[in-house]
C-alpha cells in the first residue's frame, strides 16, 4: 500500500522549510557574534564587546524586517514562476498524450466543435430574431389578434380585427393606454413628369407614434383627427426619403407633396432608424369607416396596444375576450374566428411558419447537443480506460489523486479551448449565412449575430458534461490498486464499470442520432417535395413587374381594363416577347382568398369556403405554360358588360364541383378586390369556360393550390403584375417594359422588375437555408455518433490485444475472433435503433405542419435512416476490429 | 573604531559581487574581505550588508544557501550566478568611467 500522498505532504511542510524570519535571524546573529568574538579577541571584555557589535550592526530589528521583506517578496515571485512552469509541463504532456491519440483526440474536438457550433448558431439566430422591438418598453406592447376556429397550429395569431371590433375595443377598453392599426402599404410619389417612384409606407390610425414611444423629429404625428372622412389628407416622411428626395429642408413642413394621387400635407419628420412595421418610410392616415365597419367583409386589421400601468396582459387578454365576446353575440354569431386575443408583440413580425420552423430547429439542435454530450463524455471515458496502466504506474510513483485527476481536467481543457474556437468560427460562418438568407423578410432592425452569452453558455454546458462524466473516471482509475493493473489484470473492476458507462452512452448516441436522422430526412423531405414544385414552365425565360393604380385616376374595371390592355400592347411589341400577360397573382405566389359558394351546394353561414382568387388577362395561362384541362382560356370579349366568367383549377373543380360537369357550371365569389377598397355590391354568379392544371405554390407559406381564375378586364384590380415571356436574355426585356408602363401613364410606378426564376429563388432562399441547416445538424449528429462508435470498439481492441494475440495464435479462425469484438457492441447499437425509431415515430406526427406535406411516417425516411446507421455504425464498428486481426500475434502478446 | 570613508551608494554592491567573484563566502566573510583588501580603509556597515545581500539574491545575481562553517555553525553562503557575473563586469566598467572622469577633472584642475 503506498503511503497516503496527502499524509505525505503534510510531513514534508512540518519538518523541512524553516520560515524567512528564522532565517534572517539566524543570520545576524551569527554575524554579531563572529563581530563580538572578533573584539573579545582584540582585548575588549565580553560584555562590552556584545555591545559594540550590537551598535555596529545598527538598527536590528529594522534590518531584519528589511530582509524579511525581500526575501518574501523573492519566495512569492519564485511560487508564482514555479507554478506557472508546472502548468506549462502540465500543458506540455496533455498535449504530448493527447497527440499520441489522435483519433481520439480529434473526435473529441470534432464533438466539441460541432456540438456548441450548432447550439451557438442556432440560439443566436433565434436570439436574434426575438429581439425586442426597438421603442421604450417593447414588453409593454401587445399584440391583439383573432383566434381561427380551426386550431390548425401554422393559423395561430394569423387573424386580424375586423374595423368594428377594432372600434370597440379602442372606445370600451379601461387596461390598455393607446390601441392603434398599422397596414403596410406601397405609395407613390410623383410630380408626372418625370418616372414616379414606389416607397414602402404604411397606413396607421391616430396616435401611433404615441403608442409605440417615438416622436417626428420635426412637426406632429398622426391624430386621430386626420383618420376622420373628410379630413384634409397628411403624410409623415421617414427621416431617410426626407433627406433623399427632399435634400432634408425643414420646409417642406406644411408644403403638399403627390402621394398616390392625392395631394398630401407633410405634417413630420420621423426620426433616423424609425421604420414601422419593418421598412416603412411613409407613413398616411388610416380612416376605419364606422359605415363599413359592420360587415363582415371588412378588411381585416393588425392592431396593436400599450397596457396601462400595473395592468397584466392576462387582465389585457381577458378584457378583450369579454368585448370581443359581446361584439359577436351582436352578430349573431356570424364571424371566421373563435374569438379575440391578447399576445406579446415582442415577435409578431415573424411568420408563424418562420416560428414553427424555429421550434423544429431547436428540437434538431437539442438532439445535436445531446449526442455531442455523450459522445464527447464517451471518449473521455475510453481514453480514461485506456490510459489506466499509464495512471496505474503514476500512482505507484507517488502521484496524488489531485495531480492525476488534474492531468485530466487538463487535457479535457485542451480540447475543450480547441473544439470551442473551432465553434466560435463555425457559428460566426452560420449566422452570417442565415442572417443573408433571410433579411428581406425580417424588420429592419433584426441585425444577425452570434451571441457571446450563448456562446459561453454552451461552451459551458458542455465542458461541464465532459468534466463531470471524464473526472468520475479519472478518479476512480486514480484509486485502483497499481499493482493488479501492472501485473496485467486488465478486465479489473473499474475498466469494468468504465465499458458499462460507456456501452450504455452508445445506446442513448444510436438512440438519440436515429431520431434526429428520422426527423431532418423527413424536414428536407418536405422541403424537397415543397421545392421541387415548378409553378411554371421554364420561370428563366419570363420577366416580369408589378404596377399600381391610383383609384382616382382608374376608378373602375373598365379603366383598370383599359389600362392592361394598352400596356400589354405596348409590350407585344418588344422585339423578342413572345408571350405577354396580366394577372393580380405570380402563378406560384398564392393570392388573397375569398368566399365563395357554389350553385348546387347551400353555403353555411359559419363556416364559409375559402378559396384563393385571382384576375388574369387572356393568354395567361399561355404566357405562363399553365395547361388548359378544358374549356377555354380567357378571351378579349371577357371584358365588362360581358357574361360573368371563370377558369378554376383541376383539384378545385374535383373538390367543389366533383360530380357535374365544372365546364359551365357556376359559382359565387365574395369581392376580389383589394383589402382597403371593400365592395359593397353583392356578389355575381359567374360561369366556368375552363379548368387549368394545379398552380402548386413555390413556397412553404402557401399551402391551398385550389384556386379560382377571373377575368381582369371584368373585374378589374389596382394591383396588376405584368409578365413577358422573351426568348434570348429575358433581363433585356425589363427596360422596355418599364418603357411601356411610362408611355401609357408617367404616374404608374413599375416596382418588384425582375426574372421570375430570381423571383421564386428568393421566395424559397430561407427555406432552402433551412433545409440545409437541418441536413447539415442531422449529418453532424450521424458523424458524432459514428465517431464515438469507432473509438470505443477502437478501445476494446486495444485492451484485449493480449487476448485476440493468444486466440490467433491458438489458431482460432479470424471471424469467431470478430464475433466476439462485435456482437456485444452490435446488440447496443440494435437497442439503441429502436429505441430511437420508435421515438421518431412517436414524435415525427408532433411536427406537423412543419414537414410540408411530407408523411410523418414515410417508410421511405424511416427504412433508409435505418439502414444508414446500420451500415455507418456497421463500419465504425468493424474497421478498427478487423484491423485488430491483422496485426501480427507475437505484437499483439507484447504490447501490454 | 578607525574612521573609514562612507561607501558611495551602490558601490556596496560592487564590492560584494566582486568578492564573491573571487570564492562564495558567508555575509561575515564578506565584510572581512573588503575591510582586509581595502586595507581596513573601506569599512562595511554591517548592518546595511544584509539587505544589500538580499537584494542582490533577488536580482539573481547571487544565490545563497545555507551551510556549515569551519566552527561548525550554521551559516548562510552566497554564490555568484552568470547573471552576477555580468552584472559585476558592467558595473565594473561604469566605475571604470566613473573613477575615470573624476581623476581627469582632478587632475586637470
Amino acid at each position: 500500500m503506498p503511503e497516503r500522498p496527502t499524509l505525505r505532504r503534510l510531513f514534508r511542510l512540518a519538518t523541512g522549510r524553516s520560515t524567512v524570519e528564522e532565517d534572517a535571524r539566524d543570520e545576524l546573529t551569527l554575524h554579531a557574534e563572529l563581530l563580538t568574538q572578533e573584539l573579545v579577541d582584540a582585548g575588549m571584555p565580553p560584555q562590552e564587546a556584545s555591545a559594540e557589535a550590537t551598535r555596529r550592526l545598527g538598527n536590528l530589528s529594522r534590518i531584519t524586517r528589511e530582509m524579511i521583506r525581500i526575501d518574501r517578496k523573492r519566495r512569492n515571485s519564485a511560487g508564482r514562476a514555479e507554478f506557472i512552469n508546472q502548468l506549462l509541463l502540465e500543458i506540455r504532456y496533455a498535449f504530448r498524450r493527447l497527440l499520441r491519440a489522435p483519433a481520439v483526440s480529434i473526435g473529441a474536438i470534432a464533438a466539441f466543435a460541432i456540438g456548441i457550433g450548432a447550439t451557438t448558431t442556432m440560439f443566436s439566430i433565434g436570439h436574434s430574431i426575438m429581439t425586442p422591438l426597438p421603442f421604450p418598453e417593447p414588453d409593454r406592447m401587445v399584440m391583439i389578434l383573432g383566434t381561427d376556429r380551426v386550431k390548425r397550429l401554422r393559423r395561430v395569431g394569423d387573424l386580424g380585427l375586423r374595423a368594428r371590433e377594432f372600434l370597440d375595443i379602442r372606445e370600451q377598453n379601461r387596461t390598455l393606454t393607446q390601441v392603434a392599426v398599422f397596414a403596410s402599404d406601397g405609395f407613390h410619389l410623383g410630380d408626372g413628369r418625370s418616372a414616379a417612384e414606389r416607397v414602402r409606407g404604411a397606413r396607421v390610425t391616430g396616435r401611433l407614434f404615441t403608442l409605440l414611444g417615438v416622436q417626428p423629429e420635426i412637426g406632429r404625428e398622426i391624430l386621430p383627427s386626420d383618420e376622420t372622412p373628410g379630413a384634409s389628407p397628411v403624410v409623415v416622411l421617414g427621416h431617410k426619403l426626407w433627406r433623399d428626395r427632399f435634400g432634408g429642408d425643414p420646409g417642406v413642413l406644411g408644403s403638399t407633396i403627390r402621394v398616390s394621387g392625392t395631394l398630401a400635407t407633410v405634417i413630420g419628420v420621423m426620426p433616423a432608424d424609425f421604420a414601422f412595421p419593418g421598412f416603412e418610410s411613409i407613413w398616411m392616415p388610416l380612416a376605419v369607416d364606422r359605415i363599413t365597419a359592420t360587415k363582415d367583409t371588412s378588411p381585416q386589421y393588425e392592431v396593436i396596444g400599450r397596457l396601462r400601468d400595473r395592468v397584466s396582459i392576462d387582465q389585457a387578454r381577458a378584457e378583450v375576450i369579454r368585448l370581443g365576446a359581446t361584439i359577436t353575440a351582436d352578430r349573431g354569431g356570424h364571424l371566421d374566428r373563435e374569438g379575440l386575443t391578447v399576445l406579446p408583440a415582442a415577435n409578431w413580425s415573424i411568420q408563424p411558419e418562420g416560428r414553427l420552423r424555429l421550434y423544429g430547429m431547436t428540437l434538431i439542435i437539442s438532439f445535436v447537443l445531446l449526442i455531442a454530450c455523450a459522445n464527447v463524455a464517451n471518449l473521455l471515458i475510453a481514453r480514461a480506460a485506456a490510459k489506466s496502466q499509464e495512471t496505474a504506474v503514476r500512482v505507484s510513483l507517488g502521484a496524488s489523486r489531485f495531480a492525476i485527476v488534474r492531468s485530466f481536467a487538463t487535457e479535457c481543457l485542451i480540447l475543450a479551448l480547441i473544439g470551442g474556437s473551432l465553434a466560435a468560427c463555425l457559428a460566426q460562418v452560420g449566422v452570417t449565412l442565415f442572417g443573408r438568407a433571410v433579411a428581406f423578410e425580417l424588420p429592419s432592425w433584426i441585425h444577425f449575430g452570434v451571441d457571446r452569452t450563448i456562446l459561453l453558455f454552451v461552451f459551458g454546458l458542455i465542458l461541464l458534461s465532459a468534466l463531470a462524466t471524464g473526472l468520475v473516471p479519472g478518479s476512480r482509475s486514480a484509486n485502483v490498486n497499481p499493482a493488479d493493473l501492472l501485473r496485467g489484470a486488465v478486465a479489473g473492476g473499474t475498466q469494468f464499470r468504465l465499458a458499462r458507462l460507456s456501452q450504455g452512452l452508445v445506446t442513448i448516441q444510436v438512440a438519440l442520432a436515429a431520431t434526429l436522422l428520422i426527423i431532418a430526412g423527413l424536414i428536407i423531405e418536405g422541403d424537397l417535395i415543397s421545392l421541387g414544385r415548378t409553378p411554371v414552365r421554364a420561370p428563366e425565360e419570363i420577366a416580369s413587374g408589378r404596377i399600381e393604380l391610383r383609384t382616382e385616376a382608374y376608378p373602375t374595371a373598365v379603366e383598370q381594363g383599359r389600362f392592361v390592355t394598352e400596356v400589354l400592347d405596348r409590350l407585344r411589341q418588344i422585339p423578342g416577347a413572345t408571350a405577354v400577360a396580366a394577372g393580380t397573382a405570380t402563378p406560384g405566389f398564392g393570392g388573397p382568398t375569398l368566399e365563395f359558394e357554389t350553385s348546387g351546394t347551400a353555403s353555411d353561414p359559419k363556416h364559409p369556403l375559402q378559396v384563393a382568387v385571382s384576375a388574369v388577362s387572356p393568354d395567361f395561362f399561355a404566357t405562363f405554360g399553365i395547361p388548359i384541362l378544358s374549356g377555354r382560356e380567357f378571351a378579349i370579349t371577357d371584358r365588362v358588360g360581358g357574361t360573368r366568367v371563370a377558369i378554376v383549377t383541376q383539384r378545385f373543380a374535383a373538390r367543389y364541383l366533383h360530380d357535374r360537369s365544372a365546364v359551365g357550371s357556376t359559382i359565387r365569389i365574395g369581392d376580389p378586390r383589394a383589402p382597403f377598397h371593400p365592395n359593397t355590391a353583392r356578389p355575381e354568379w359567374v360561369t366556368i369556360v375552363g379548368i387549368v392544371a394545379d398552380v402548386p405554390a413555390v413556397d412553404a407559406n402557401a399551402f391551398d393550390e385550389s384556386g379560382v381564375f377571373l377575368p381582369i378586364l371584368q373585374v378589374g384590380d389596382e394591383r396588376v403584375a405584368f409578365a413577358i415571356r422573351g426568348k434570348g436574355a429575358p433581363a433585356d426585356l425589363l427596360k422596355p417594359f418599364r418603357q411601356a408602363v411610362f408611355a401609357v401613364d408617367p404616374d404608374v410606378p413599375v416596382f418588384g422588375a425582375g426574372l421570375l426564376s430570381e423571383k421564386y429563388a428568393e421566395a424559397t432562399a430561407s427555406q432552402k437555408v433551412f433545409s440545409g441547416l437541418f441536413a447539415a445538424f442531422g449529418l453532424a449528429g450521424l458523424v458524432l455518433a459514428s465517431v464515438g462508435l469507432f473509438a470505443l470498439v477502437a478501445l476494446r481492441v486495444r485492451q484485449r490485444a493480449r487476448e485476440i494475440g493468444i486466440r490467433m495464435a491458438l489458431g482460432e479462425p479470424g471471424r469467431t475472433i470478430l464475433w466476439s469484438l462485435t456482437n456485444g457492441v452490435g446488440r447496443r447499437i440494435a437497442v439503441g435503433l429502436a429505441i430511437g425509431v420508435g421515438l421518431a415515430y412517436l414524435l415525427a406526427p408532433l411536427l406537423g405542419e412543419v414537414l410540408l406535406g411530407a408523411s410523418p411516417h414515410d417508410p421511405l425516411i424511416f427504412g433508409g435512416v435505418t439502414g444508414a446507421i446500420v451500415l455507418v455504425s456497421g463500419l465504425a464498428v468493424l474497421l478498427p476490429a478487423y484491423r485488430a486481426l491483422r496485426l501480427d500475434p507475437i505484437a499483439a502478446l507484447r504490447s501490454e | 573604531m578607525s574612521p573609514s570613508t562612507d561607501l558611495l551608494q551602490g558601490t556596496l554592491d560592487l564590492l560584494v559581487l566582486k568578492v564573491l567573484a573571487r570564492d562564495s563566502t558567508h555575509g561575515w566573510g564578506i565584510a572581512q574581505r573588503i575591510l582586509e583588501v581595502s586595507r581596513e580603509v573601506l569599512a562595511v556597515n554591517q548592518g546595511s550588508l544584509y539587505p544589500a545581500l538580499h537584494r542582490l539574491e533577488d536580482r539573481g545575481w547571487v544565490t545563497g544557501s545555507w551551510g556549515i562553517t569551519e566552527n561548525n555553525r550554521r551559516a548562510r553562503y552566497y554564490q555568484l550566478t552568470s547573471a552576477g557575473r555580468r552584472q559585476l563586469e558592467l558595473e565594473r566598467g561604469e566605475w571604470n568611467r566613473f573613477s575615470g572622469a573624476v581623476e581627469a577633472i582632478l587632475r586637470s584642475a
